[in-house]
């Protein structure tokens, strides 16, 4: 059986919400078990008393990577039949300044909030309800936006690609980058007074 | 720093070295491009290779001698159910000579379908190359078939008149390929369509005396 499993039709597409459905629960109960359903921990990035948000994330990233790197080379998976999102440049960068700035006034970001709002969090809550007002927001005011929605779109581009670099060279640059973060952040737990939440 | 820390930056280290060294000359030269994403979204890109259920549909009741309709599943899945009158082509034996003459039958127009659209894609991507002409695929596939058709759903009063148009075309292929009875004409429920149901008009079976 070989890898991505729906494209290669190793299992019907009609099981796409249902994997999806299986895939977002898992995704919530480990947010949820590494404490992410607490804005305090979240802000914790910020104030540089918690990192667990930055180690979570940036393990599950390598994670993925190097076991597809791997599963591509073991002839497990064709890599190359992946989907990607197509970038478009300044909708994720003003897209990356409103979820930065809402990150860190709400100390949630979207499936974080979730996680809060099934647990009962009242923050989590109202997070919730703001991300679907600013989803109403956007929709309504689809046609301001579109021009920048759509610009700049540079497909299904990879960074190594854009900077010209070879692919092994980068996901090892990344590994090392993600250890030195792990050793850095750890580093900083250290040294700054420590928050009871 | 804990142990457990130190045993998973060691192993990230080695994952990380094993990347560096690892050799896809071979591997890259087995890999073959037309299955990447991007050829084949470049040759399925074109909306006008797409035929939705309800031209496929009307051209089967027709008895249109121009369409073949071409299942790509493996031969279980052909066999336990498909389009009227469709031909099992599973993926695998797309290279045979048999399948490539299929596929080349001049004046033909070819319908290709599965449960998704990969095998479709990789079949009209290899038609593109192989410039065979007149490759389609079914919109949705056997599964918009099955939605569309054989598991008909009634519109709602509120439906839009389009939708209507297209549920009187579809129970009539509904009865046409499967018999099922029209609810409205046995009196089990009146349907009250603002349009009454099209006649489907059907070829009537001559004789084949030659000629034009």
């Amino acid at each position: 059986m070989i890898a991505p499993l729906i494209p290669l039709e190793q299992i019907p597409e009609t099981w796409n919400n249902v994997i999806a459905l299986l895939l977002g629960m898992g995704f919530g109960f480990t947010l949820e078990s590494s404490g992410f359903s607490s804005s305090r921990k979240i802000m914790g990035t910020f104030f540089g008393y918690d990192f667990v948000v930055l180690k979570v994330f940036f393990t599950a990233a390598i994670t993925a990577m190097t076991g597809i790197i791997y599963f591509d080379y073991m002839g497990w998976m064709d890599a190359s039949l992946l989907f990607i999102n197509p970038y478009y440049v300044y909708s994720a960068i003003l897209g990356g300044l409103i979820m930065g700035a809402g990150f860190s006034l709400g100390g949630f970001c979207p499936g974080t909030s979730f996680c809060g709002a099934a647990i009962g969090k009242i923050d989590g809550l109202l997070f919730t309800l703001g991300l679907f007002l600013g989803v109403f927001a956007f929709s309504e005011m689809y046609g301001l936006f579109e021009g920048i929605y759509n610009s700049y779109n540079l497909g299904d581009s990879k960074i190594y690609e854009l900077i010209g670099m070879k692919d092994s060279v980068f996901a090892a640059l990344l590994i090392f980058a993600a250890i030195a973060m792990f050793v850095g952040s750890s580093w900083v737990e250290k040294k700054v007074q420590k928050v009871n939440y | 720093m804990g142990r457990n820390y130190i045993i998973l930056i060691i192993v990230a280290v080695a994952l990380a070295i094993g990347i560096l060294f690892m050799d896809k000359t071979g591997k890259s030269a087995e890999v073959d491009t037309t299955t990447t994403e991007a050829s084949i979204t470049d040759a399925v890109i074109d909306p006008s290779r797409f035929l939705t259920v309800d031209e496929v549909t009307k051209r089967i009741i027709q008895n249109d001698p121009g369409i073949i309709l071409i299942d790509l599943r493996p031969e279980d899945q052909y066999k336990s159910f498909s389009l009227p009158g469709a031909i099992n082509l599973p993926i695998d034996s797309l290279l045979a000579n048999s399948s490539q003459q299929l596929l080349d039958i001049p004046g033909m127009d070819k319908v290709l379908f599965s449960d998704s659209y990969t095998a479709p894609y990789k079949v009209l991507q290899f038609c593109e190359k192989q410039q065979i002409k007149s490759v389609f695929i079914l919109e949705g596939g056997i599964n918009e078939w099955r939605s569309q058709i054989v598991d008909l759903k009634e519109p709602t009063q509120s439906a839009p008149q389009e939708e209507i148009d297209n549920y009187s075309l579809r129970l009539g292929a509904n009865q046409y390929f499967y018999g099922k009875k029209d609810e409205a004409s046995t009196g089990k429920k009146d349907l009250k369509l603002n349009r009454p149901m099209p006649a489907i008009r059907t070829k009537t079976k001559a004789k084949a005396g030659g000629g034009c």
